[in-house]
């Protein structure tokens, strides 16, 4: 039939991807038989591929060639693509972490770019599906990479420990996704996300309805949403620094794009799950921001800090209720999505910016983890300290911060939408969360370092462009937000 | 003419101290190493400055432009961009748009000439306060960042914008105030001053939601009428609703609880005294002259929706009258001489509240710009005291420096009586016209205006102690001890000061001893302040109000008016103001040597001295019930919630459920099995819940 | 409910098909039951396993290298499981099918190759 797409105009609308399964075979094999020991290459040629396919990405979000592929499975439209841009950005500066973080440790094993290749493949996969069998497939292409990088530093029990709890209580939860899955199938009769959409309305069933519950938990457990949250701090802090960061950022795009797709699908029965996300995100909201201000550890604060911002993004999720409630409700709905992706671009550069100061500070040859470890760090590494200072500033959303403009936008959509409840929660939340971000601030800015500075941190390239790519669209974006707006504004 | 001619350098005002900012921040510190000390300070330093006043410059072509502009509102659109003339988008999301424009009006102009003038003047005298500090580019750097924030949060055009500037402030003046970073105190003093001014905060950011929330717009006023104000003086609010004073109430009380954090008043004035820790340019600067008063300019530019309801005006002047009062007394008691006058400027800043409340916002307004021209000065002569005393603030080890530091003594005159209020002197009218208007006040105004005049009084006595401490009783410090010994700090551990400005002049001349008169560039401007102390009063005399005409433009009609003639008025003010003096006069000059009322014993007997000297328990109250309890509970919680309270439900769910218990028992990991089976529980509640919800919802 | 209704017949055969086979096995299960002689001895009563005598408790650690074998047997198991429907309808689907099973077989090796060149097949 002439016009009808073919099996390659499918491949070619995925080409990022694979040119991703192709970057990442070529590194596992490569590793092992063609370059042993020259162990800078895994991470070069995996920026070049990532580059690439971030190229091809980029070209086709701006030429608007997005369409329907596989048979309905995947939907590249515009949030597709515009997520699997921010999930590349997000590998991008991950693999440059990891250099530095790999050679510091003598971890630099050739698998760990491949996975990680892979798993933003699987990420992506999430963001595009548009079959919740599609959506369960990259849900665990993504998580099974990640369980086995969480594990990486075999010799550190810690990262074993959690390692196998990431995938025990992963598996529990893909279990419920795939068991909600079942059950909303029994209850249309498809699994098409876009065919759900007309279908839902007339299949009020108590099975449906179970379903929407265990996809909200499955879903729930990728973005750390409380009371599914409890692996978070124990895995982010056991994982390998450079592991957690990207993780922090990759999984929670992957979710909550997900969700974007489940829920703005499920939007005619918006009744039956609303009640349950806004009291998910209240409780995300403010547990998570109280349970934060007691770490000492910056990783597990981070963590806690992750779980805090799910709470934030769940606030767009029930924005995305109202899509159906008249012009005004479409029209927050739209926000709640272009805001999310906005926030979750600002949440990535944010976070793998504070971790990426973490790693480079490593370079030190002691591991910085705990908040004492930063006192006085303005002292001897003032640079550092300063960008730090940004991420936190970003992180607490005070203005005129990336992390303000993201919070702005679904503050936005949230009172455009008529959630006031959760709009004030929200910026009461905000103003808690400040205290915990100021600690950090204030222990490098304001103390005096404890010991006799140590050697200053050796010029490492990876951490150095990750974390100063990350401080610069920080800023950037903070000031210009519209420039970030030309992408995720195409998301409606 | 109807536009505003130039408008394209209004960008520029801002656009200059941004440009100081961004080049000292990078080149700062490397001038300073590479010319050397000195020539690389005065590169730095003189750079800093020169672009302040450069500012200022631009905003006086803009102010002339404005005086020349014709119609009734004086009001044009420009852009925070340097040579553009139309505002461009900072946000345009979906129908939500917020420029990064210029509203420039007789409001937002007069502060860029106080923010830029006044700040002009303090650079130049912190060139030479700050000479010997070894951080001298990063002081700069941040200080012409605090101009750009403050000149943002005046100019903007829209609340979001100004909210940047309002953020931006804050956190210059955390980092300022902590400056001295070495001293725990300092920067547990900077951590306090942010942390309060965030609860203000939360008010400020829920008052922003709300006008959104009504008017569906945040930008001030538009060229066609289409702003919240423009909405408000309309007496409409969006989808035809009505602007009641319901929504008067809601926005006014939220955006006050915004000003009272970053203005300083009760209860939340607690951190601008600590906040002295920071070096006296800094406390003239950002903690009297500009920052502290952006309450006042923030209520006054939203004075169309304030007016609207009663109860907000009536709350505005009830908290303004009670701060004045209340740190007026609090200023009686201190021995720090920075602290008297920080206690002095949140009892002044009360006073522009009560202005305010009364209505009368240009007559808060005016004392914002008398105030910041006397208090600037009596902070930098201040300043200078405590530099001629190697780093000395408390007024027990001062005395009779009238003769010793003659300039800063005579400028120091001019400030005192500018404050007490004597005329013709500047603080005179603008006080004069604010306590005119509280007396006119519904049903309570003789009860306020009473009140008032007892704080004018209460003012000229502390103002006036604080001269003769420092000033005209006898001499009580060794001559020749001063600078002999190491940093300031050591010989006054034991009374609690933390301002030390001991780090910056102190090395300046480490071998001159003796009381010794500051250099130039801290005498000009002292003597430019004073002069303006003494006759800036009379661009707002009542005979012809050249200032509240101006701004007219920007505020809000009211039913202000005055509950004294002029004349009944000013003889009252004058007579409290006396009787102040008076007092002081004859209880400090019976007891010149030591320059002390009350013995030791007498004050540890006198519950009228013990309980403003300890601030009224305030900072006390709080500091027990936010930061010991506060951190407690945190960390409680965390122990709680997540170890206790979720481990504990899943151990009473495995225990009901013998089954799972008994299986995960065997499971050594222990925390994944209470992770589970958390999640497990959620699981339950979550399907639960959703199953409720939609039999509800069905059953309808 | 229309979908409901569609299938109502499909699952009642499940059902029926789920008891029956309960049915069949509690059966056989109560005839042996029934007709067999009851004699136990010790050496009988133990666990059966490989017939060799169970030395210690079943919660203590295993090599690893167990789940490597069993996870590489399985991953080839499975290709094989595909192969066969694919061998099948070999002529109907074509060269593209070929050339997808080309790639499905050389993801296999690949990591065949990985796990080899690792060394991961070796014992100690």
């Amino acid at each position: 039939m002439p016009g009808s797409p073919t099996i390659w105009d499918d491949l070619t609308l995925i080409l990022p991807l694979i040119v991703l399964w192709i970057t990442s075979f070529v590194l596992l094999l490569g590793d092992v038989v063609v370059w042993k020991k020259n162990r800078d290459l895994n991470p070069i040629l995996a920026i070049v591929g990532t580059l690439i396919a971030l190229g091809i990405a980029v070209y086709q979000t701006i030429s608007l060639t997005g369409d329907k592929a596989f048979a309905r499975s995947l939907n590249m439209d515009a949030l597709a693509q515009v997520s699997m841009i921010a999930l590349l950005v997000t590998g991008l500066l991950a693999i440059l972490l990891a250099w530095t973080y790999l050679k510091n440790r003598g971890l630099e094993r050739g698998e760990y770019y491949p996975l990680m290749l892979l798993s933003v493949s699987g990420a992506a996969l999430m963001g595009a599906a548009n079959d919740l069998i599609v959506l369960f497939i990259g849900l665990e292409i993504l998580s099974f990479a990640l369980y086995v990088m969480a594990g990486f530093s075999r010799s550190d029990i810690r990262s074993e420990e959690a390692s196998i709890k990431y995938f025990l209580l992963g598996a529990f939860a893909s279990a419920f996704l795939l068991y909600g899955i079942a059950l909303v199938y029994g209850a249309t009769q498809t699994t098409q996300l876009s065919e759900l959409a007309s279908r839902v309305h007339s299949a009020q069933t108590p099975m449906l309805v179970a379903g929407i519950g265990l996809l909200i938990v499955g879903l729930g457990f990728k973005a750390a949403v409380i009371p599914f949250h409890q692996w978070t701090p124990d895995v982010y802090e056991g994982a390998p620094t450079s592991v957690t960061a990207y993780m922090a950022g990759a999984a929670k795009i992957a979710a909550f794009v997900a969700m974007l797709r489940v829920f703005d699908s499920l939007a005619p029965v918006s009744s039956v799950w609303l009640g349950a996300i806004q009291a998910l995100a209240v409780l995300t909201m403010v547990f998570g921001n109280l349970l934060a201000i007691a770490q000492t550890n910056v990783k597990r604060m981070l963590a806690y800090s992750s779980i805090a911002h799910a709470g934030y993004l769940m606030v767009a999720i029930a924005t995305l209720a109202h899509r159906l409630d008249g012009p005004r409700g479409a029209q927050a709905g739209e926000l709640a999505m272009t805001g999310s992706l906005f926030y979750l671009f600002a949440y990535t550069f944010m976070t793998l910016g504070a971790f990426g100061v973490l790693i480079y500070l490593s370079n030190r040859g002691k591991d910085y983890q705990q908040i004492e470890d930063l006192r006085g760090l303005v002292r001897h590494d003032p640079r550092t300290a300063y960008a730090m200072l940004f991420f936190m500033l970003s992180l607490g959303g005070i203005p005129p911060t990336m992390g303000f403009m993201g919070k702005w936008q679904i503050f936005y959509a949230a009172l455009s939408g008529g959630e006031i409840m959760l709009a004030i929660v929200m910026a009461l939340t905000s103003v808690m969360a400040a205290f915990y971000y100021l600690k950090i601030v204030y222990v490098m800015c304001f103390e005096e370092p404890r010991e006799a500075a140590p050697a200053p941190a050796q010029f490492s390239f990876g951490a150095s462009l990750s974390v100063l790519l990350s401080a610069a669209a920080t800023i950037l974006f903070g000031i210009m937000p519209g420039l970030l707006y030309t992408l995720t504004g195409l998301v409606r | 003419m109807h536009e505003l001619p130039s408008a394209n350098l209004v960008g520029l005002i801002t656009g200059l101290p941004l440009l100081g900012f961004l080049f000292h921040a990078f080149f700062g510190k490397l001038i300073i190493t590479r010319m050397g000390n000195a020539v690389g300070k005065r590169v730095v330093g003189g750079l800093a400055t020169a672009l302040v006043f450069a500012s200022f410059g631009v905003s006086l072509i803009i102010f002339s432009g404005l005086l020349s502009m014709e119609g009734e509102h004086k009001r044009a659109f420009a852009s925070l961009i340097p040579f553009l003339s139309k505002p461009v988008a900072w946000i345009d999301i979906a129908g939500f748009k917020a420029n990064f424009g210029a509203l420039v009006d007789p409001l937002s102009i007069l502060m860029c000439l106080i923010v830029t003038g006044i700040g002009g003047l303090i650079h130049l005298y912190a060139t030479g306060y700050m000479a010997a500090d070894k951080d001298y580019a990063r002081f700069f750097t941040y200080m012409n960042l605090f101009i750009f924030f403050m000149l943002v949060l005046v100019l903007a055009d829209n609340i979001l914008l100004m909210f940047v500037g309002w953020e931006g402030v804050g956190l210059c003046s955390y980092l300022l105030i902590s400056f001295w970073y070495e001293d725990t105190e300092n920067s547990k003093a900077g951590n306090k001053a942010f942390i309060v001014n965030r609860v203000g905060d939360v008010g400020y950011a829920l008052g922003i939601m709300a006008i959104f929330a009504f008017f569906g717009t945040l930008t001030f006023y538009t060229a066609d009428g289409k702003g919240f104000l423009d909405a408000a003086i309309a007496g409409k609010a969006a989808n035809g609703a009505d602007f009641t004073a319901e929504i008067a109430l809601v926005i006014g009380l939220l955006l006050f609880v915004g000003a009272c954090g970053k203005s300083a008043q009760f209860p939340l004035h607690v951190w601008l005294p600590d906040a002295m820790a920071g070096p006296t340019p800094v406390s003239a600067l950002i903690h009297a002259a500009t920052m502290v008063t952006a309450g006042v300019v923030m209520l006054t530019r939203m004075s169309p929706i304030i007016v609207k309801s009663e109860t907000v005006l009536l709350v505005v002047a009830v908290v303004g009258l009670f701060t004045a009062i209340f740190a007026a007394t609090i200023a009686l008691t201190q021995n720090d001489i920075k602290k008297v006058l920080a206690y002095s400027t949140v009892s002044q800043l009360g006073y522009m509240f009560l202005g305010c409340g009364a209505g009368a916002f240009g007559a808060g307004m005016f004392h914002v710009t008398t105030h910041a021209f006397f208090k600037a000065l009596l902070f930098l002569g201040a300043g200078s005291v405590i530099h001629a005393l190697h780093h000395e603030q408390d007024m027990r080890r001062m005395g009779g420096l009238s003769k010793k530091i003659k300039v800063t003594y005579l400028t120091m005159l001019a400030g005192w009586v500018a404050i007490c209020g004597i005329p013709p002197f500047a603080g005179f009218w603008s006080k004069d016209e604010i306590l005119g208007y509280a007396a006119g006040i519904h049903s309570f105004g003789m009860l306020i205006y009473a009140v008032g005049l007892i704080t004018a009084a209460l003012t000229a006595f502390y103002m006036s102690r604080l001269m003769w401490k420092t000033f005209w009783s006898d001499q009580r410090f060794d001559e020749a001890a001063l600078g002999a010994h190491g940093h300031g700090g050591d010989s006054h551990d034991a009374l609690h000061d933390h301002g030390n400005d001991a780090h910056s002049v102190h090395d300046a001349q480490p071998h001159s001893s003796g009381v010794k008169e500051s250099p130039p560039s801290m005498l000009v401007p002292l003597v430019i302040l004073a002069a303006l102390s003494v006759v800036g009063g009379f661009i707002g005399t009542p005979f012809n109000n050249f200032f509240e005409h101006f701004l007219e433009p920007s505020i809000a009609r009211s039913e202000a008016h005055h509950g004294v003639s002029f004349l009944t008025g000013a003889a009252l003010g004058t007579i409290a103001a006396a009787i102040g003096i008076a007092l002081a006069y004859t209880l400090y000059a019976k007891r010149r040597a030591t320059g002390e009322l009350l013995t030791e014993a007498q004050k540890a007997g006198n519950l009228l001295y013990q309980a403003p000297a300890n601030l009224w328990y305030v900072d006390r109250f709080f500091y027990d019930l936010f930061v010991i309890r506060g951190g407690n509970i945190a960390v409680a919680l965390w122990r709680v919630v997540d170890q206790n309270i979720i481990d504990g439900l899943v151990n009473a769910v495995a225990g009901i459920t013998g089954l799972f218990s008994e299986l995960f028992r065997r499971l050594q990991t222990g925390y994944i099995r209470a992770y589970a089976l958390s999640m497990l529980t959620g699981v339950v509640l979550v399907v639960i819940a959703l199953l409720w919800s939609a039999m509800r919802t069905m059953g309808k | 409910m229309p979908a409901d209704q569609s299938s109502d017949f499909s699952y009642l055969a499940v059902v029926v098909f789920t008891f029956v086979g309960i049915a069949f096995i509690a059966f056989n299960l109560l005839l042996a039951r029934l007709l067999s002689p009851s004699a136990p001895t010790p050496e009988k009563l133990t666990t059966y396993e490989c017939g060799v005598q169970p030395i210690g408790d079943a919660w203590r650690q295993f090599n690893p290298r167990y789940y490597l074998f069993a996870l590489l047997f399985v991953v080839f198991d499975v290709e094989a499981v595909f192969l066969y429907p694919w061998a099948v309808a070999f002529r109907q689907v074509g060269a593209f099918a070929v050339a997808e099973m080309l790639i499905f077989v050389g993801l296999l090796i690949a990591g065949l190759i990985f796990a080899w060149r690792r060394e991961a097949l070796q014992w100690e």
